[in-house]
């Protein structure tokens, strides 16, 4: 069961586009499955990037 | 990333970051212009092309995007320095525990830290575990930079990818698929934290490699390692096949046994350890 959870996210992860500079789409998922295990989210580095 | 619109409404690209040309011919792309366009790395066919340069690699500068429309609306809609991506779906291979795709060099070890924050939540640990994705790792370690700067943190796990295994590569030089994460072993990594690592995976009988690294790691560890007045840095990589193509390939076995690992780890942490950390 772990191995289903881990595949669903990894291919979710690696469906969507990346490139450097825009990474939203990615960074939305990942911010969804932070949420439902960590205290917080942020961004920190949005001043740059 | 576009660096010219052609005549005839084709494109021309230069990489960011590092990506292998050889495997780009043929593949389907991404542009992300003033709307998102699907379009095809095109190159000469073979019938056109003389026997020397059949032989060899098609070079960068003569590969171009083909969006399939004309020159204006190719005008209208991408501009130069607007990204293009891979548009490779990710695969499940034998039943599922192997995956290959784009992007798994890194968002294989967002996916490790994910897994890793779900079991930390089933075990007790003192220690506060901050989880980063950060961006920009490719194109010097940016991201990295300002996440070590901003946390300074008591010690930090990288979590990248290493070479994975496959006909005609030196054994030496790469690692067995499913047989475990990479520990790394190096200057740019903390002997008692890495030797910690160890410890743990032996403990807890997680499979686990070597992986001596003489220098400069290419990873995020070089820039937390040297961040304010230094960070202690261990580095744990998933073996990886077929790095920064669109078909790179792991196993979900060294995926959980690296998140155990760091799992584990967070929970053994206790105010003990991190003298140790400093004093050493």
């Amino acid at each position: 069961m772990k191995e289903d959870k881990i595949s669903a996210i990894l291919l979710e992860l690696s469906a969507v586009a990346g490139v450097s500079g825009d990474e939203s789409e990615a960074v939305k998922i990942a911010a969804r499955y932070f949420q439902q295990h960590t205290e917080e989210v942020k961004k920190i580095d949005s001043a740059i990037f | 990333m576009v660096t010219k619109l052609e005549e005839g409404g084709f494109l021309r690209f230069t990489p960011v970051g590092t990506i292998d040309p050889r495997t780009l011919p043929g593949q389907a792309v991404e542009i992300h212009g003033k709307k998102k366009l699907r379009g095809v790395i095109g190159a000469a066919p073979p019938h056109l092309l003389s026997a020397k340069e059949r032989k060899e690699t098609v070079p960068l500068d003569k590969l171009f995007i083909d969006p399939g429309l004309n020159e204006d609306s190719v005008k209208a809609l991408v501009s130069i320095g607007d990204y293009v991506s891979l548009e490779q779906k990710p695969l499940k291979l034998k039943e599922g525990n192997i995956i290959s795709g784009k992007a798994l060099d890194n968002r294989a070890g967002v996916t490790a830290l994910v897994f890793c924050a779900e079991e930390l939540n089933a075990l007790r640990h003192q220690a506060d575990v901050c989880f980063v994705a950060s961006l920009q790792e490719e194109v010097g370690l940016r991201g990295a930079m300002t996440n070590a700067y901003n946390l300074e943190p008591d010690l930090a796990i990288i979590i990248d990818v290493t070479h994975g295994d496959g006909p005609g590569l030196d054994d030496r030089s790469v690692f067995k698929i499913g047989a475990g994460p990479a520990i790394a072993i190096g200057p740019n990594l903390h002997p008692v934290l890495t030797r910690r690592l160890e410890e743990i995976a032996k403990e807890r009988f997680l499979p686990h490699q070597k992986e001596p690294i003489p220098g400069h790691s290419g990873t995020d560890a070089w820039a937390f390692q040297v961040s304010r007045e230094g960070i202690p840095t261990a580095l744990l990589s998933i073996p990886l096949r077929y790095m920064h193509t669109a078909v790179e390939l792991i196993s979900l076995d060294d995926l959980l046994a690296l998140s155990k690992l760091i799992s584990y780890f967070a929970g053994s942490l206790d105010r003990l350890f991190l003298e140790e950390l400093k004093n050493c």
